[in-house]
């Protein structure tokens, strides 16, 4: 049970950043960007480049690491992404060329890596009992961390004008354009803070795993479905869902069997969308929208 | 006459706003019944409710008897009730023969295996089906646009579509939704020519939403008058081009 | 004669491919369900036939014996047994996927089907007792025992599902699912049930995805979970949209472009390096032409055609 605790807090830490910058990249932009996985992975690759090439101190290579993962994001979101949405073309069509994107940075980092797995360079911890809970420095400091990440980005949606900006242009984005909010720049806002927790969750996976090519891509489904159950359009729910998966995860490795961890995650998800599609603290229908049309145009 | 539809006292709340506050409405076979209103009325909310897009909140709809208020469209239509829609929506990367062939019911290519076995008869339904369809599109003006693709069509012409499609699905009622909004004088009477002959020639009732006075005082008996959701009045064109509360709220083209 | 060898070889596999891109089409170019899980599909079909044909010692893992077990009775049928279980699993699996996936909008879809491929995976990585996990199943038999022939079954069975594809488009059910792509409430309001029309469209296309597994699985003689990854689902996607999503000619020429000249065509291009390097850059290249076949011509090479009545008729 206390192997639950520890295992289930550190999945959850790992998981959540992302699922909360999913989220919202998805909430403001309206659009599905699948390259995160992928983005995910440049995050741990960044960092493992300053951390491990560049011998510097971990915490440091975290930051350097965050703020070129954001950097890349946007370059992708200018030269791909943009040009896409101006065209106005349709969410599907701009999934597809992320997965698509996506498959090409995989593959750069493959190349200028190698496919074996890598590990940080960090010193070795000692685990300490806090509690019920039996955790080395790094894993404490990993959740510590994840927590008060979160906690700020909750505060910074809530009470600062970027965070206004943000619900704004995800509510309703033709009449933030009226207002004169620019959208672009708002989606560039988000993307950055969206890359920079991927970035964040692929470096904790990092430190509590290893670091390979494929990493981020494989953990995108799952962080998807933190977003199911939690409920797509609701950031809380991103790390609600997190925490739920996680703890089914670790509770199916534990009790069940520990290959079966992610498939308790894709039972889960298809678990809410028979049961209440639109996630435990979401409101949006993610159903097929079969109605939605018409409650847009409700004249005569 | 017998009554063919009606609808007892329907309530829809959107939010906090009555799109539709206890309307009502009955129909007579054989009728071409008009339902006239000002924009944001609620005619098209209740086109939208009888035809099963949305459930009302409140009251039943009855159609040849049968309730079918809480059906889904596509239920609502193989009873014989089919509705068009107040903009135009084409199947745009379909030609028009083929939204037009979309709409017969009952036909043989429907289920995956028929389609690749019962080749005979799926050639003969659609050979029938396009004679029909054939004399239909020349009547609407269509032909010529055929092997076009619908999103490529003007205006008007995805209007006439529209009703094209609609009237080979056979109804028994079929709701227009401003039929000639956007029609030209010429497309105008062809579609007013177009629905008296069916009404003549296949006993199909129709309820139409419109805003031009001349096809709803020229065609259409009786007349219900919406009003935020309400009935403001009903009666034959005279009664309601002289109605007090009628000429108050709205009239004109 | 070298050279024949490795033209039928890629022949094949684009042949299987094909198969795939065409299944593809029922699903996301007729009817706008994308399915991210085509690997998953593919491999159902792949493992069903393997298990029936392949050798009962093999099955039974006699190197891990004890370990798993293995799954009892001798099986070993002959193809025609494996290719009717391939479609009949890929069918079943298909059908209860379909219930809580398809009524999701096309972009939950997307990421849901993706999840479900890695699902599979798992499940032939883990079920050793079914599928002898990351060992593989070998020695699977070829139906015709030479390779030639068996690439004219292979053609043969293309040419049933090509025929199968375009039939479905000439006729009503195919006239449904467009319309289903185009626009659900029309199509509705004219009568037609949107999620019959779905999940056939997905049982459908999930049979045929069966079909091409069992073929590979004949053909490859052995089969690893390891090879049904979602790079492969990737490369189906990149070869429809680039060769034409909704013309089943666009599709063939984008199987025979990408998969024939990049995944095979290349292999004999000197090795720059490790021996992870070519394949990782022509992923990249073909990642690359995706993404800018979906910027300036996002019909692809070989796009739909209106189709006329009189030809029709």
């Amino acid at each position: 049970m206390d192997e639950l605790l520890s295992y289930g807090l550190l999945t959850f830490a790992t998981l959540a950043l992302p699922a909360l910058g999913l989220c919202l990249a998805i909430k403001v932009t309206k659009y599905f960007n699948l390259t995160y996985g992928d983005i995910i992975t440049a995050g741990a690759f960044l960092t493992l480049l300053c951390n491990l090439t560049f011998g510097l101190p971990m915490v440091i290579s975290l930051i350097i690491g965050m703020t070129f993962t954001a950097a890349f994001g946007v370059f992708l979101h200018k030269t791909i992404f943009k040009p896409l949405m101006d065209l106005k073309v349709n969410p599907l069509t701009l999934l597809v060329v992320s997965l698509g994107a996506g498959f090409v940075v995989r593959n750069l980092i493959l190349i200028g890596w190698g496919p074996q797995p890598f590990q940080f360079s960090i010193p070795l911890a000692r685990a300490k009992h806090i509690g019920p809970l039996f955790l080395t420095t790094n894993q404490i400091f990993i959740i510590l961390t994840c927590i008060l990440v979160a906690v700020g980005v909750f505060l910074m949606l809530r009470y600062t004008q970027l965070g206004r900006l943000m619900r704004a242009t995800s509510d309703n984005p033709e009449l933030s354009e009226i207002r004169g909010i620019s959208i672009e720049r708002v989606y560039v806002y988000t993307w950055i803070i969206a890359c920079a927790l991927a970035a964040m969750g692929g470096v904790f996976m990092g430190v509590l795993g290893t670091i390979k090519s494929g990493m981020g891509m494989g953990v995108l489904v799952t962080i998807f479905a933190c977003l199911i159950v939690g409920g797509i359009d609701n950031p809380y729910g991103a790390v609600f869902g997190a925490l739920i998966i996680a703890f089914a995860m670790e509770a199916t490795a534990i009790w069940i069997s520990p290959p079966y961890k992610v498939i308790a995650a894709y039972l889960l998800m298809i678990l809410i969308l028979l049961v209440k599609p639109s996630g435990l603290l979401g409101g949006e229908k993610i159903q097929w929208k079969y109605f939605l049309g018409f409650l847009r145009s409700r004249q005569s | 006459m017998a009554t063919i539809f009606n609808a007892n006292d329907i309530y829809l709340y959107f939010g906090g706003i009555k799109a539709l506050d206890g309307f009502s409405i009955e129909l007579d076979e054989k009728t071409i019944t008009a339902i006239i209103g000002p924009n944001g009325a609620g005619k098209t909310t209740f086109f939208n409710v009888a035809g099963g897009i949305y459930p009302a909140d409140r009251g039943e709809i009855y159609f040849k008897g049968e309730r079918i208020d809480g059906l889904r469209p596509d239920q609502i239509c193989l009873k014989g009730l089919t509705r068009t829609f107040q903009i135009a929506r084409e199947l745009g990367e379909m030609t028009v023969w083929e939204n037009v062939m979309l709409a017969p019911k009952n036909q043989v290519g429907e289920k995956a295996f028929s389609a690749l076995l019962k080749w005979g008869a799926v050639k003969s339904q659609e050979k029938g089906n396009w004679q029909k369809i054939e004399s239909l599109l020349n009547d609407m003006g269509l032909y010529e646009e055929r092997n076009e693709l619908a999103k490529n069509l003007s205006a008007g012409k995805r209007k006439m579509l529209e009703i094209s499609r609609a009237i080979m699905t056979e109804p028994e009622l079929l709701m227009l939704d401003e039929p000639t909004a956007g029609a030209t004088v010429d497309e105008t009477k062809a579609i007013m020519k177009a629905i008296e002959r069916l009404r003549d020639e296949k006993g199909i009732t129709f309820l139409v939403v419109e805003h031009k006075m001349e096809v709803i005082m020229n065609l259409c008996n009786p007349i219900y008058v919406m009003y935020y959701g309400r009935n403001l009045a009903n009666g034959d064109p005279e009664t309601i081009q002289t109605d007090k509360r009628v000429l108050e709220v709205y009239l004109g083209g | 004669m070298e050279i024949f060898s490795w033209i039928l070889t890629i022949a094949t596999i684009v042949a299987i491919y094909s198969i795939l891109g065409l299944a593809l089409n029922i699903h996301f170019g007729y009817t706008n369900l994308p399915n991210f899980g085509i690997a998953g599909f593919f491999a159902v079909g792949a493992y069903a036939s393997a298990i029936l044909t392949a050798p009962h010692r093999f099955r039974q893992m006699e190197i891990f014996a004890g370990f798993a077990g293995g799954m009892p009775g001798r099986f070993e049928y002959p193809f025609i047994v494996g290719i009717i279980a391939a479609i009949v699993f890929a069918a079943i699996i298909g059908f209860l996927i379909g219930i809580p996936l398809l009524r999701l909008r096309e972009d939950y879809l997307a990421v849901a089907s993706i999840g479900v491929a890695e699902a599979i995976h798992y499940f032939a990585l883990n079920e050793l007792w079914l599928t002898t996990g990351s060992a593989g199943i070998r020695l699977i038999p070829m139906p015709t025992g030479n390779r030639y022939l068996f690439f004219i079954l292979v053609l043969f069975i293309l040419a049933i599902v090509f025929w199968i594809t375009q039939r479905f488009y000439r006729t009503h059910i195919g006239r449904v699912w467009r319309g289903v792509r185009e626009d659900e409430v029309i199509t509705s309001s004219l009568g037609k049930s949107i999620f019959s029309a779905r999940m056939w469209a997905w049982v459908v296309g999930c049979a045929m995805m069966g079909v091409a597994g069992s073929l590979w699985a004949h053909y490859a003689m052995a089969i690893q979970p390891g090879e049904f990854v979602p790079t492969t689902t990737f490369l189906v996607w990149i070869f429809v949209m680039v060769g034409g999503l909704r013309n089943n000619w666009g599709i063939l020429f984008g199987a025979v472009l990408i998969i024939g000249f990049f995944e095979q065509g290349t292999r004999f291009l000197p090795a720059l390096g490790a021996p992870y390097i070519m394949p990782a850059v022509r992923h990249i290249i073909v990642g690359l032409l995706l993404i800018l076949v979906i910027r300036f011509r996002p019909q692809g090479a070989i796009p739909e055609r209106a189709a006329r009545i009189e030809a029709h008729i």
